[in-house]
């Protein structure tokens, strides 16, 4: 059996999550960052830093090698709390009388159309019952696990506020840090003319807090040399655009485990679960999850042995997310894919199973089919109930 | 029964906002406008009564007409006809629309394109939606509100099909989201003579996309860039108005030196015209050349040999000897017209800066969900339509341009000494064109707009982003009605404003800038005042300190005006006092804890401070001389 490690990753420099706009001399002088780091991002450094304290040669061999390892996150983690990315099934709205504005959520649930009601394009599940007109308001971008745990138990929060504060469990997207770069002339030691170029990199500070937010990672390997070289990390090392620094730790578990109101939610027994993702996901047929056949909506999610029935999904506009291989004769910008967000809710009716075994199996474990994916920790799952 | 259908259609995002410059940006709004028009003509022609967009003449739903039509539809279906086949034809005819131009992009461009991605493509780039319930004849409100719902529903599943992603291939310089279709060779070399020797053989391709050397464009880019030749004014242009309105005005020798350096753009190739707009001026064209170091630029890349990696644009590559000369002698023309020593005019560099304006009606969705039925709805469609054309003439007249007038949305690029001006007529004529509707909004329907000031320099995307943000910090209150001002220095922190309507902040910014200019307010002040606010922080807000402050401030204005006039004093501490018992800006994180009333007030001079250099130009000479100030 794979061992298990955790890595926490802190910034020490805003860290750019490159888009896949090209840079460089002619091709674009600003370095983008997206709003958080994608899987794939983590899941190279994590190999690169691997092969480097092992010293292999990054031949095809320790390319297969490395990529058999398997790494999860990133997420963020704060004073040893992991957060995760805000769900779509909530909608926050603002509604005011005179200079009094109030801030509500209701939840986004399916429902089903009444006679003579329709959508278009055709559907194979039922759509989301939306019960309000107001516009959404603006809200957190992420949740502690706390929050989480009590939402995916179907129980009451605390409606996100509009000012954001860590400690009280919502956080704020990162500011994104830009900053304006000369080139310099290597004979001069002078800024060359014209040769202005800016990076837009992720601030990882917390207002008013002297800790830091971090970045967890958790790594499986059959290696016990590697894990024992992880689980006792301690260095800096360099990740994204332009190689910011950030300062690599082994840690204990920071929480990768289902919340207890979720324990307790599917301790009741649920007839139906949740999917949130965790981590953008990359699906074989888009938006559906790979494993749900398309014919009835039915499948069995990786890692597990519980049948579901596809209900209704909450699923935003595609992502893109690419990236620049530095395999081998693959050098080169990598094909473009399409990511489900994370955040995204998938709606399930349980139809074989013990929907416990989801937790015990599948809690933020990949619902990728995908090999490759699943490794480097794209779609990792969430799991909470809800009433049908 | 009859049916409630509605309709959506994108990607906005994909359209609108990944752009470059000010024509990719007029171009994406236009041709989505074109796309939701060809869906409102194929629901009208299926006998479907449009609500939303009302054209109120046979020409409006005509392809390519005056008529703006924004991203949502909703109609009335008659009972006979099926909501789910009308959908689908809409579908076919919103993918017809966008394969008209994406054809003739590729027409124009065929040896540039590697046409397996272009087809790939261009088959997978609408998102197109639609919803419908039954229409009671008594009951249009709980319809309406149902099928927005639906749609809304519908949308929350955003299905959609895996890329056909390939390996080796940049992607789109504007939004990264897809992959360049630009033709590629085997190295980065290779891939530059390729474009190069195509785009040399065809002159007006290159002129159309204006491609940087590098720059990479997915088929939605290109399509913006190629398919139509219809040039558009750059955010340069606009920056430089002001200045160009002066030498006008003072005519003469100026004016004739300008006029040259018009004629000279007209016969290059590195200039390009300002379309409709800017027609009746004496220079209708790309203001980069009337700017010393963007000309120095110029002249420094098409004098580079072609090899020469710091050459970026394939533009400049097309630059005959001819071009260089017409340069050269822009420079010297420029000269004489900046200089200040005795043969020239001393009209300066022109002010740089720019103002995007970004306007939204306020609680637009609350009203309309109050309508009891159709007819209502489709009169305040056709005043929503009556706006957007006055808007555009509006800004048009604050020689300005829209890229988009759509029901209560506004975006439009207008130069610093106007802006302030076409922000209340905006805000006017919104009232006054839905103030039928005053009943149904308690109180006259309002319209928020934010105006941010920027070098024109800064990327568009900034820009674009900017106004964005000063939109939302005028809208950032419960009642809306706000007018918030955001001015971007090239270096430092911006400075925001914000206030709402019924305060007047228009006049009062009109106030200020006009005792800057006529020295009544120092330049100096405004940061004196600044650091008033700093002194002031944690001050209790108590009748006694509004009193020391006002005492502290009038001692500062009696010092610090160039040209004391206790009268005038006296005006001001009137506003003044005003002033420090309202709470100007929304919480920027900027100036928190300082003392909030003067440091708005302060954020208004630094504001004013900046605006009244455009003023001064726009009066030219004359009116500078007259007043005893600077050149």
């Amino acid at each position: 059996m794979a061992a298990e490690v955790f890595i926490s990753v802190t910034p020490r420099d805003p860290v750019i999550a490159r888009d896949g706009r090209p840079f460089g001399m002619g091709q674009g002088n600003r370095m983008r960052s997206l709003a958080f780091p994608v899987p794939s991002m983590t899941a190279g450094a994590v190999r690169t830093l691997i092969g480097q304290l092992a010293d292999m040669r990054f031949d095809e061999k320790d390319v297969r090698e490395l990529k058999n390892i398997s790494v999860s996150g990133p997420l963020p983690c704060y004073k040893g709390k992991l957060f995760f990315p805000a769900p779509a099934d909530i909608f926050v709205y603002e509604s005011s009388s005179g200079s009094e504005v109030q801030r509500n959520h209701v939840r986004l649930r399916p429902s089903q159309m009444k006679p003579h009601e329709g959508t278009y394009p055709p559907l194979s599940v039922s759509p989301i019952l939306i019960t309000n007109d107001d516009k959404p308001a603006d809200s957190a971008a992420f949740w502690s696990s706390d929050v989480m745990g009590n939402w995916l138990a179907d129980l009451d929060i605390v409606t996100p506020p509009k000012e954001q504060n860590i400690d009280d469990g919502y956080m704020p997207p990162l500011k994104q840090d830009i900053r304006t770069h000369v080139k310099i002339d290597p004979k001069l030691y002078a800024a060359e003319e014209s040769m202005l170029f800016s990076t837009s990199g992720l601030d990882f500070t917390v207002q008013g807090s002297t800790e830091p937010l971090e970045v967890s990672l958790r790594v499986e390997t059959d290696r016990g040399e590697t894990a024992e070289k992880l689980a006792t990390l301690g260095l800096f090392n360099p990740l994204g655009g332009e190689r910011r620094l950030t300062l690599w730790r082994g840690q204990p578990n920071p929480g990768w485990t289902p919340p207890q109101p979720v324990n307790e939610a599917f301790g009741k027994g649920v007839q139906a679960v949740r999917l949130i993702l965790a981590t953008p996901a990359v699906y074989r047929d888009g938006w559906r999850p790979d494993w749900i056949a398309p014919s009835d909506n039915v499948g069995i999610p990786p890692h597990s042995n519980v049948t579901l029935k596809l209900m209704s999904a909450i699923v935003n506009r595609w992502q893109p997310v690419s990236g620049f291989s530095f395999e081998r004769g693959k050098t080169g910008p990598k094909p473009i894919r399409r990511m489900v967000p994370s955040g995204s809710v998938y709606f399930f009716k349980v139809m074989q199973g013990n929907p416990m075994d989801l937790l015990r199996d599948c809690w933020l474990r990949s619902t990728c089919s995908g090999p490759e994916v699943a490794n480097d920790g794209f779609g990792l799952g969430l799991w909470g109930a809800w009433r049908i | 029964m009859p049916t409630l259908l509605a309709l959506s259609l994108g990607p906005v995002q994909g359209f609108i906002a990944a752009a470059r410059r000010t024509r990719d940006l007029w171009f994406g709004s236009f041709i989505l406008s074109e796309i939701s028009k060809s869906v409102a003509r194929c629901v009208h022609d299926y006998g479907g009564q449009l609500i939303f967009p009302a054209p109120q003449t046979g020409t409006d739903l005509q392809a390519e007409s005056a008529f703006n039509v924004s991203n949502i539809i909703l109609a009335r279906l008659d009972p006979r006809v099926s909501p789910g086949d009308i959908a689908e034809s809409a579908l076919t005819e919103a993918q017809r629309c966008w394969k008209m131009y994406a054809d003739q992009a590729l027409q124009n461009g065929r040896k540039l394109i590697s046409e397996n991605l272009w087809g790939e493509q261009v088959d997978d780039v609408l998102e197109f939606y639609a919803a419908w319930c039954p229409l009671s004849d008594n009951d249009y409100r709980t319809a309406r509100t149902n099928v927005m719902r639906l749609l809304a529903g519908r949308k929350a599943c955003r299905d959609f099909l895996p890329a056909k992603g390939h390996a080796g291939i940049p992607k789109s310089s504007l939004d990264g989201a897809r992959e360049s279709v630009l033709a590629c060779a085997r190295t980065r070399e290779e891939t530059r003579n390729l474009r190069r020797k195509v785009l040399q053989e065809q002159p007006e391709l290159m002129q159309r996309l204006r491609l940087s050397v590098g720059e990479e464009l997915d088929a939605v880019a290109f399509t913006k860039r190629a398919a139509i030749k219809k040039p558009f004014p750059s955010v340069s242009r606009v920056a430089a108005d002001p200045w160009i309105r002066g030498i006008e005005r003072d005519g003469g020798g100026a004016e004739q030196v300008l006029k040259e350096i018009a004629d000279l753009c007209r016969r290059s190739s590195f200039s390009t015209g300002s379309g409709e707009y800017y027609r009746d001026s004496a220079f209708p064209f790309d203001g980069e050349v009337l700017y010393r170091g963007r000309l120095g630029s110029l002249i420094a890349d098409a004098t580079r040999g072609d090899s020469d990696p710091h050459k970026w644009s394939y533009g400049e590559i097309g630059l005959s000897q001819k071009d260089v000369n017409s340069l050269e002698q822009i420079k010297t023309l420029l000269s004489k017209l900046q200089s200040t020593h005795d043969d020239g005019f001393s009209f300066g560099e022109p002010n740089p800066y720019l103002a995007v304006l970004v306007a939204d009606g306020d609680k637009m969705g609350k009203l309309i969900s109050s309508f009891e039925d159709e007819g209502m709805n489709i009169r305040f469609s056709q005043a929503l339509s009556g706006f957007a054309s006055e808007a555009k003439k509006v800004v048009a007249e604050c020689q300005g341009f829209t890229v988009y007038t759509g029901g209560d949305d506004v975006l439009g690029f207008v130069p610093v000494d106007q802006v302030i001006q076409c922000a209340e007529r905006l805000h006017e004529a919104f009232g006054r064109t839905l103030s039928e509707f005053e009943v149904m909004a308690d109180g006259r329907p309002t319209l928020s707009i934010g105006v941010a000031i920027c070098h024109f320099l800064e990327s568009l995307e900034d820009i674009l982003r900017f106004g964005r943000d000063a939109e939302r910090a005028a809208k950032n209150r419960p009642e809306g009605n706000g007018l918030a001002i955001h001015l971007y220095p090239r270096s430092g922190a911006p400075i925001l404003f914000r206030d709402n309507w019924s305060n007047e902040p228009a006049a009062r910014m009109e106030r200020w800038i006009s005792m800057l200019r006529e020295g009544l307010l120092s330049d100096r002040t405004a940061y004196d005042l600044r650091d008033m606010a700093v002194d002031y922080a944690g001050w209790p807000t108590t009748p006694e300190t509004t009193d020391a402050i006002k005492k502290d401030l009038q001692r500062l204005l009696k010092r610090k005006s160039s040209r004391g006039n206790e009268t005038v004093l006296e005006s001001v501490a009137n506003d003044v006092s005003i002033a420090l018992t309202r709470v100007h800006s929304a919480k920027s994180g900027l100036h928190d804890g300082f003392h909030l009333g003067i440091m708005g007030l302060a954020q208004e001079w630094l504001i004013a401070r900046s605006m009244a250099r455009a003023y001064d130009q726009a009066a030219g000479q004359g009116a500078i001389v007259a007043a005893g100030g600077p050149a």
